[in-house]
Parts: structure tokens; sequence; C-alpha cells
């Protein structure tokens, strides 16, 4: 297998998972190395759960949110500010801010979502592999 | 004598709607239709627009929501023999139940009997005459019963299915059978045919390759009969494919007076369908109008142009058939700048054929529902209720009543159903007081 | 000894564990080689059968069809699976369709996980087979250790409040409202106007059956006066809505001047008599429509000389002027008008770069869909009225569908002159005493003409409204171009993604009369069916708390912008300790809680985080060749 980057990519129901069914809709193309994981909306995740992720092996996180047209009242502030906080705590990790990215992704916005993975997935490429300090994840269940 | 609510006439997608949505608020439903699956015309379709779904995947859930459904009886194979109009808001009706010669009860849908028959029929039906069929075996493969069937007009009588039969399922003994039911109200949605005349100019049914838009359907479909389009002459790939829009409808000397509505935006989608089956292809559309009137179409029919779909605004005149190596030219007055009459070579030639209806003048003599100018079935109160025809409480949907694209069959489908809540309630009865005499010309004709 | 649920639950995971391997049944589908064409499908469902939890793992040519689906139900039966996997198409076709299948097999269906290798795994990556295949693999590895960690939910039963509202009483409002009315279930109707009829008070003959649109509207009014079910809120808004499906709060507000000019209308259509002024402020429903209409797009000073010269009139307002003419020669503001221009697409079908947007800043790419044929209707009728008359009409398409095309035959009998403008060149208008309009018609090869008009008419197209509160508290989606956006555009046609809000007539996008009433009476339908029942299952993926690990600090609480988590004692005998819990009816699942618990107490259920690490984690595992 390559080396191209392994990237999480966080798509919400309403908006960016319809919107990524779209580029397959349309059989537009991008890195098979991505992954969706679908949520109602990103605004449920601590930043622990994005640590973890990047513990985990992920290069990078691609968050597809609705943007402002939330189906859910002020998640989208909300979920910026998660993220500027997220980007400060990456920074004392050692953790590349460029490997986190919010976005926005309609139901329909399939080119504009393929562009912007793409470009993505290049900066990631570009950028040094970063060793990820194990995090504890908060919630894990001791079992 | 078997009693339901409400009996459906056609399981297309209109009907599916209708029977879903009555179903849904508990009251009884039978729905038949003649062929021998359920689905209509939509699964028979390639993808739709202006979202290019695969047609199969959002109309197998649909097939299969209504097909379980509790309060739903689903018969194939079956029509409507004798009707009788029992003036307390009833009918009674003596369904005809064509033979199968499959007894569904022993059948697995395994399709032993289609591998051991021998024989090779034009598939008339599913593929458009696109591709062979054997005389027995399940239908198609989403299709609902999945079940087979047996053709007895191409049967040879050879016996081979039923010795391959696992189950001893064929039954040559079937014979029609006549089932009388009561009803409280009837729906028609019996949907519509592809124009059947093809005229003169356009080779007249007679060049290979001058294919109708159904059978491009089939032929760009994910189950079509030969993954993948090719040219029926030769079998190959074809370079330069043509449309010609309205080729069997807005033309009174085919008795299609009016626009059969969904011919553009088919043609648009099938286009950009084509440029990803056959990239290097050249597509053409020769059209008069384009009608991209629903919503979201416009930008659909502007996504083909950038495409590289080319949009020629003209009027065919002849289609010339080479006689040796069946290459088409077609004759065309070309508007624009550069118009004037042109000949262009094509490989392959698309007739946008239009839409007749499947209900006829003899069906109206079995259900007397008057029908319009146009020949569809008259709704007497065409723009406050849609839905209602001439007799109380039977009710008309989808292309059944005029042209319609999917949506708008699938909200006539609602609708209408909604209408037969009203009518078994007990309401709708002055409604039909009230008929109003259509001014314009041709419909007051 | 008294278990709490939560050590129920997992007492019996515990016991699980330990008695029994899981058993997961995981389905790979073809798609009829949409899928398998890209994916090696028997390599997928050969590796994944290798996983010590999977029981059974096969791959078939279509799982969604009626062999598929029993294929799964037997497998679930026969060999004790007690999870399920299909790895097909989006979830958005099929989820539903196999969480049927598992639940008529005895299986909760959250204990079914959809897998989508089609639209995000074969059709993307179509020239990289090896890892569409190494992808595959990834995701449904995933879906398993989601799955084995999902308990199973059932759906929270809510009571219907089992009466509706229509907001808008134009003609799709007043027909959804007297089809639910006439089915006995109570409706509100909602005009923000002093009168009911709503745009039909602009036409003339409804097409094609020329009805006049007048008595069509107040036969209409008529019905929906006479009918006691009907609540008529004359000159209201809805100010403020909330709540969901089975109770929406909607609170009413007398407007305070209307709109619409009084005197021009019809009396009884004002008049309600049997409506005394209720009283009402605040209403509560179990389903609302949304039948709130369309506006005509305003030309804006100087398009085509609009405002420019008074002889440039849209065509709605030429409508209204022959609804009270009555001359023999056509005369208009003192001129006679022996020639007219009709200019199609007027603030429709526009073209970025070509033409300027709306007021609302977004360009409207929409064909209106009901001009052409009002168009050439109205040419007609001035051909009847004044045979002399010269009409030219400019367009870009003539869009007369269906039965429609009748009004272009009879157009080109009375000898209208048809004259197609390029799209991207729209015709120019110089206004020099006498109006000249010059353009270039394609049907005589790209030939510059150049006419001389005593009037110009523009066929203005149908635009959005501008969003009225309701749209955005309950954030009901609108599409690109600002109509309000239906569930499905092809299959669902009249439903909003809101559960229990319906769209009917030019709300959702331009219709004519009778595909209004078509969808007002597909919306009251479907609004019907749920109105009729006393309650309904609603959605179970809502927040809940952890009642062990709660500690009381309430940030969940200032987080909840839907006011559904309050605090309250833990029990009786631990005074002191306070805990969250949450109203699952006002919980929209958004998740807004999850992240700020420091103690991990609050989870959406569905969307539990713990499961969702799993997920991810197992993905990252590598695919051995």
């Amino acid at each position: 297998m390559s080396e191209e980057p392994r990237i999480l990519i966080i798509t919400t129901t309403s908006c960016s998972y319809p919107g990524v069914d779209n580029a397959g809709q349309k059989h537009l193309e991008y890195s098979p190395h991505s992954y969706v994981l679908n949520v109602p909306d990103p605004v449920m995740f601590p930043i622990s759960f994005y640590l973890k992720a990047f513990d985990l092996g992920y290069d990078g996180i691609f968050i597809a949110s609705c943007g402002t047209d939330s189906p859910f009242r002020k998640t989208y502030d909300k979920l910026s500010a998660r993220i500027d906080e997220l980007v400060k705590e990456m920074k004392k990790l050692g953790i590349h801010y460029s490997r986190v990215k919010l976005t926005a992704i309609c139901t329909v916005c399939a080119d504009h979502f393929v562009k912007e993975l793409k470009e993505f997935s290049e900066t990631i490429a570009t950028l040094p592999i970063t060793e990820v300090p194990a995090v504890e994840s908060a919630g894990m269940e001791s079992s | 004598m078997y009693e339901y609510d409400a009996l459906i006439v056609g399981a297309g997608i209109s009907g599916i709607q209708s029977a879903i949505d009555l179903g849904d608020m508990g009251y009884k439903v039978l729905m038949i239709d003649k062929q021998s699956s359920i689905g209509g015309t939509m699964i028979q379709l390639s993808k739709v627009f202006p979202t290019l779904d695969c047609a199969s995947c959002i109309t197998t859930p649909k097939m299969s929501t209504a097909f379980h459904h509790d309060n739903i009886e689903v018969r194939t194979l079956c029509e409507v023999k004798h009707y009788k109009d029992l003036e307390d808001g009833r009918f009674e009706v003596i369904l005809k139940q064509n033979p199968r010669f499959v007894d569904m009860d022993k059948c697995t849908g395994c399709n032993d009997c289609a591998e051991a028959c021998p024989v090779a029929a034009i598939d008339l039906g599913y593929d458009e005459g696109m591709s062979y069929k054997k005389a027995v075996g399940v239908p198609f493969a989403t299709a609902l019963p999945q079940k087979a069937a047996l053709d007895i007009e191409s049967c040879i009588f050879c016996g081979k299915c039923a010795n391959a039969c696992p189950t001893q399922a064929i039954n040559f003994d079937h014979r029609e059978e006549e089932i009388p039911i009561n009803v409280g109200a009837i729906v028609i949605a019996t949907g519509f045919y592809e124009t059947p005349t093809i005229r003169e100019k356009y080779g007249g049914g007679k060049f290979k390759n001058v294919i109708t838009g159904k059978q491009m359907e089939r032929l760009l479909a994910p189950t079509g009969p030969a993954g993948g389009v090719f040219r029926p002459s030769d079998g190959k790939s074809p370079g330069s494919i043509a449309y010609v829009q309205c080729a069997g409808s807005r033309d009174a000397t085919i008795g299609v007076p009016y626009c059969s509505s969904i011919c553009c935006m088919f043609a648009i989608k099938q286009a950009m369908l084509l440029s990803a089956a056959v990239p290097l292809a050249e597509i053409t559309v020769y059209y008069m109008d384009i009608r991209a009137f629903g919503k979201g179409y416009e930008d659909f029919y502007e996504e083909a142009k950038a495409m590289g779909v080319e949009f020629v605004k003209g009027k065919v005149a002849q289609i010339h058939e080479d006689d040796e190596t069946k290459d088409l030219t077609v004759s065309v007055e070309v508007f624009g700048e550069d118009g004037g009459i042109q000949k262009v070579d094509h490989d392959l030639v698309v007739l946008s054929m239009g839409v007749v209806p499947q209900w006829t003048a003899d069906m109206s003599k079995i259900i007397p529902v008057q029908l319009g100018p146009d020949r569809f079935i008259r709704e007497i109160r065409f723009t406050e209720e849609p839905g209602l025809t001439s007799i109380p409480g039977v009710f008309a949907a989808g292309m059944a009543t005029g042209p319609k694209d999917i949506v708008d069959s699938i909200n006539s489908g609602s609708s209408v159903a909604g209408k037969v809540a009203l009518w078994l309630s007990g309401g709708l009865r002055e409604e039909y007081e009230v008929q109003y005499i259509p001014l314009i010309p041709t419909l007051g004709k | 000894m008294i278990m709490s649920d939560k050590e129920k639950k997992d007492k019996k995971k515990a016991d699980k564990t330990e008695e029994t391997q899981p058993r997961v049944g995981v389905y790979v589908c073809h798609c009829g080689g949409n899928i398998s064409d890209v994916v090696d499908t028997s390599k997928v469902s050969k590796i994944i059968g290798e996983d010590p939890n999977v029981a059974v793992s096969k791959d078939f040519i279509f799982m969604c069809s009626d062999p598929g689906q029993k294929m799964i139900a037997d497998d679930v039966k026969a060999n004790h699976l007690d999870h399920v996997i299909v790895a097909s198409c989006s979830p958005r076709l099929h989820e539903m369709t196999f969480q049927r299948v598992v639940s008529d097999a005895g299986l909760n269906p959250f204990q079914y996980q959809h897998v989508n290798i089609r639209e995000q795994v074969s059709w993307v990556h179509s020239h990289q087979h090896e890892e569409a295949t190494d992808k595959s693999i990834r995701l449904i590895r995933g879906a398993i250790a989601s799955v084995l960690d999902q308990p199973p939910l059932e759906p929270i039963k809510k009571k219907m409040i089992q009466s509706a509202a229509v907001i808008g009483g134009g003609v799709a409002g007043m027909t959804a409202a007297l089809d639910l009315a006439n089915r006995d279930i109570p409706v509100h109707l909602i005009e923000k106007g002093p009168v009911l009829g709503g745009n039909l008070l602009n036409l003339d003959k409804l097409y094609p059956m020329e009805i006049d649109a007048k008595s069509f509207a107040l036969n209409l009014a008529d019905k929906v006066l006479k009918n006691p079910a009907i609540y008529l809120h004359l000159d209201t808004v809805v100010d403020k809505t909330e709540g969901a499906i089975g109770d929406f709060m909607l609170q009413l507000k007398k407007t305070e001047e209307s709109t619409v000019n009084k005197e021009n209308f019809a009396v009884s259509l004002t008049e309600p008599e049997k409506n005394p002024d209720y009283d009402i402020s605040v209403l509560h429903v179990g389903s609302f429509i949304m039948a709130t209409g369309h506006d005509l797009y305003e030309p804006y000073e100087g398009e085509y000389g609009y405002k420019k010269s008074p002889f440039v009139v849209t065509l709605p307002d030429l409508i209204k002027y022959l609804n009270i003419y009555r001359g023999n020669t056509f005369v208009y503001k003192g001129k006679e008008i022996k020639t007219v221009a009709m200019i199609h697409c007027v603030g429709s079908r526009q073209i970025e770069g070509v033409h300027q947007p709306p007021p609302s800043g977004i360009l409207n790419t929409n064909c209106s869909r009901v001009c052409c044929t009002t168009t050439l209707q109205q040419a007609n009728r001035l051909k009847s009225l004044f045979p002399k008359i010269q009409i030219y009409d400019l367009y870009r398409d003539i869009r007369t569908y269906g039965e429609k095309e009748h009004y272009y035959e009879e157009a080109s009998k009375n000898n209208v002159i048809f004259i197609k403008y390029p799209d991207e060149e729209s015709p120019e208008v110089e206004i020099n005493g006498s109006l000249k309009i010059k353009t270039r018609d394609i049907i005589t090869y790209g030939l510059e003409v150049e006419m001389e008009v005593d009037m110009i008419v523009l066929a203005v197209g149908l635009i959005p409204r501008i969003k009225p509160h309701i749209i955005t508290d309950l954030s009901l989606p609108t599409g690109n171009n600002g109509f309000l956006q239906e569930a499905h555009v092809k299959l669902r046609p009249v439903e909003s993604s809101v559960q229990g809000v319906f769209l009917a007539g030019t709300a959702q996008g331009p219709k004519d009369v009778r595909e209004s009433t078509t969808t007002a009476s597909a919306a009251a339908a479907k609004a019907g069916a749920i109105l009729t029942k006393e309650s309904i299952n609603l959605s179970p993926f809502v927040a809940v708390v952890d009642t062990d690990k709660c500690q009381g600090h309430a940030l969940c609480v200032n987080e909840c912008e839907y006011n559904a988590i309050t605090i309250h004692d833990k029990g009786v005998g631990e005074s002191g300790v306070k805990i969250a819990s949450v109203d699952p009816s006002a919980c929209v699942g958004c998740g807004a809680c999850v992240a700020v618990c420091p103690e991990q107490a609050i989870q959406v259920q569905g969307y539990d985080i713990n499961k969702l690490e799993k997920e991810i984690s197992a993905i990252m595992l590598e695919v051995k060749q």
C-alpha cells in the first residue's frame, strides 16, 4: 500500500454525509485512504476524541460540518471554538495545526468536498511525520 | 367474495405510492398489475434526474415496502375483467387472474427453470426488445414477487423446465381464473407506453441503429442486457450519438399533439450518463425547446451543457441509413448563427418518443371512466381536486391522467390516496355535482 | 438486592461475553457490478469471515432484493446471529430496509449496522481496485467494532396532539386545510393577510380548464369558512415556533397592517361570520403544513426599461389590467396599444455574469415553470379581445409542457411572432419616445432584429419568500434557490426533513394551481396519516445521562439550546447530590452537551463516544493480504 496520509472524515447526517454521497453519484475521485465517520453534529466530540484519533495513527482529521446551515442551534459557533482550542492543544503536543481542518459541506457540494479533501491530503503529505504522544481517553472503560 | 377498502389497478410508482399511503392510514388495499412483477416503468430505468439516483435502488425499497405491507395484498398477472357500481359507495369487481404456470407456493426463485429452458425469445417487456429471454424464469433481478413465471406464447412445451425444477413448481394445468371482489374505491394507475408510431422519416422502426429513449434506458441500466452501450447492428461502441427530441409527441399527425413532459429531461440525463459510459462519444441533442421546468432541472441542464453535451436547436427532417454499414445520416435544419440545412453522420440515433396512456377506450368499456381530448383519463375537477374521474369513487393517479415525471407521479399517488381516504370516510360526495366545461378550444372539442 | 438499570445492563453484558462469542452476520453486496466491478467482494467477504466474531460472511448480487433480504432473515434464525452488517449502497437508500429485515427476524434494529461501500468506495475509487477493497474491509471492521458496542434501543413513544396547522391561506393552504378538516382533523389556518386566496387573486383564468381564478378562490374560501373543523386566523403571522412532531407550539401574532388592499377583492373572503376573533395566541398542534407560497420577481429599475417607461409592465400587471378593462381597442394609460412584445424568463433561468440577481442576492437559476403558459394564454387573450393586435414573443425555450402545449399551438395559429433570443444575450430595450427592442433571432439563423412596440410585457418569475420566522426557528432547510427543501427530491416531495412538517404548493418550488392542489392534498394525506394516530414513535437518538457518572456540574444544562436538560435531586436518601436528566421529546440529539461533560456522563444514544472510538480504532488495523 502507498504512503498516502490516512484521513478521518467526520460528516453530519443532514449535510455532508449526503454531500460525500453526492461525490459518489457524480463518480468523482478522491483518496481511498479516507474514512467517513458520521454523526448528527461534530459538536459532540470533546478535544480528547481528536487527540485519540491522532494517537490511533490518523494523519489528518477533516471535519465536514454543516457550517451555518446546521439544523441544530448554535452548534457551528461552538464547534469552531472547540477546534480553536484543539489547535492550541495540538501545538502543545507538537502536532502540526494543518492536520485538522474544519469545513462546511452541503448536501450537493460534491466538487467542493473533493477539492478541499484533495488540498488537505496534499498539505498533510508534505508535513514531517509526527510522533503523537499517547493520550489517555477520559472515557475508556477498563475492562 | 373478498372485500377490500381499495383496489389499485397498476403497480408502478404512483400506484405503489397510493397503496403505501392508504396502507399506512390503515385501509385494506389490493394492488394488481398485469405484469409478472410490480415496479412499472420506473424499475426499468437507469438513473433518475436530477439527482442521478439509480432508479432501481430507489424503487426497490418502495416496491418492497408495499409488497410486505400488512395492509396491502398484491396480485400480479392480474387484470380487471368486469365492474359493477353498486351505487352505495361500493363496487363489485371481477378480476381476471392470468395463469403463471408456476405454483407460487412451491417456487423458490432459484431460476433453475430458466437455466434449463432452450428458448431465446426477444424480450419485448423488461428489456424493451434489446435482449433475448427464456420462456420461463424470474422476470428480472429485482422483481417482486421473486417467483418464476412462464410465458406460454414463447414456450415450446419441451418440459425441460419442469424436470429441472427442484420443487415441481411448473404447472401447465394453470388456467385463467375469475376472482370476484368487493371494494370501496378504485384507483386507476395504469401508466403509459412510449408512443408506438415511429414515423417513416425516422426509419419507421426498420433502422437497426435508431432506438427509442426507453431502449437506451435499458442499455444504460446497471441491470441492462449488454453491460454497456452498443450499436444494435454490429455491437460496436458508438462514436457519435444523436437525440431527436419530440419524435413522438407535439405532433398532431401521429395523434399526439401534447408535450410528453419527460423527454427533455430523460434525454439530458441519458446524455450525461453516456458521457460517462462512452467517454469518447460525441453527443448531440436536436431539440425545438428544452423543457427543464421542474425544481433543479434547469441547473441539471446547465450541468449537461458544461459536460460537453451539444444541444442544437433544429428540426430533424429525415434519417437515412446506409444499406451496408447501417451508419446513419441525419438531415436537420439547424437554427442559430451558422444555421441551415445540414447533413450530419451519427452511429446511433435515439428517438425521444413521448408517451401515450396504457388505459384505452376499450378499457373504459369495462370501467366506464370518461377520457379527455388527449385520450388520458379525464379528471372532472382537474385543477381543484386532481385525481377525481367521472365516476364517484373511481380515482386515477400518475401518468394515467396525463404526462408526469416521477416526482409529479408520486405527488399524484399520495394526493389520490388522500382523496380515497376522504371518499371511504363518507366524504367527497357533493364534489361530483360541479362540472366545469373546459374553455380552451382543443380541450373542449 | 435491587440493581440499577445500568448494573443490569453491565451484568447482562458480562454474562454475554462470558457465555458466548458474538455472532455477527456480514453481507457484502455486488450491486449488480456497481460495487463488485471495483471492490473484490469475495475477498472482502473471505477476510471478514476470518474475524472470530463473525459467524456468517457472504457476498451477493443484490442484497436489497427479496432473495437477499430472505438470506439475511434465514441466517439470523438458522445461525443464531446476534448482529448483522450489510455493506452496500448508501444507508440513505437501504438502512431502513435492512433494519426492518433484522427486526422481522427477531433482532433489535440497532443490532444492525450499514456500511457504505458504493457511494463512498466503489464509485469514488473506481481506478484503485486494491485500495477500494482494503478500504471496504476496514470500514466493515469498524462497523463490527461499533455494532458490538451498541446496546439495543427502542423508539420513544410520544403522544400525538391530534390537530394541525396550515400556514398560508392561498390555494395550497386552503386545499390542505379542507382535506384535513374533511377527515375530522381540527385545523388552524393561519394567513398573514386580511383575505384568503393568496396569489390566486392576481390571476385571470386558470389554464387549461380556463376556470375563473376569482370564483375558484371564492369557492374554496367559502368551503373553508363553512367548515366547522377549520379555525381561521387572518392578519396573523407565526411569531415563534418550538417543539417537535406530536407537539409543535406556534405563537401567533396579529399583523399591524395588511399587505393586500381589501377593496379590490370579494368581501365574503374577508368576513368570516362563523369566525369570531379567537383569542388564541399560542397553538399546540401535532403536525403542520407549510403553504407559504412564493413572491413574484420584481424587475429592477431599468431592466428591459421597467419603471423608465410606463409601457413596460409585468405580466401580472397586464392580467390585472385586462381583468377590469372593457374597451374594444386596447388603450393603456391613454395610448392605443397596437403592438406588444412579451419577454420570457425575466428573473428566472438567470445566468451568472449575464443577469443581475434579485435583492436576496441569490441568482434565480430555476425555471419558474408557469410563466411560459401564462404568457401564451395572455397572448391568446389579447388576440381574441383585440384581433388586430400584433404580438412578438421573445423567448428562450417555450415550456408549455403536457397538455399546455395546446396554448402554444393556439398562439401559433393566432400569428403570434416567436423570436428565440440567445440565452446569454438578453434583448436590449431603448426608450426614446417609443419602445425599441433589439435582439437576435436564432430561428432566422441569428439575424439581428429590431422592432418598435407600444408595450413590453415582462413574464416575471416566481421567487421564494423572504424566510419567515418559522423557517429559522425550526431550522427548516431551504435549497440552493431558497425554496423550502423536501426530504428527498424524488421520493419524498412533500415532506420536510423536520419530522411532522409537510410542504404544499409553491413554498417548495414553482407550480401551477393544479400542481399546488396536488401537493396540498398529498401533504394533507401524509399529515392525516400521523394525525389520526394517538401516539407516534420517536427516534431514540437522544441524549441520556449515566446516573452513576453524573456529578451534577450542570455544564450540559447551560450548553443545551433546547432546554431539554434539567438538574434535580438524585433520589431519596442521597440529598445533596444533584444529577441531570433529559426530556427526550425536547432533545434533538445534537450532542452539544456530550463534549462539555467532564465525566463523559452524557451521551447521545447510538453515538456513544467510546463506541465511535472503537470504530475508528478498528479501521486503522492493517489488512493482512
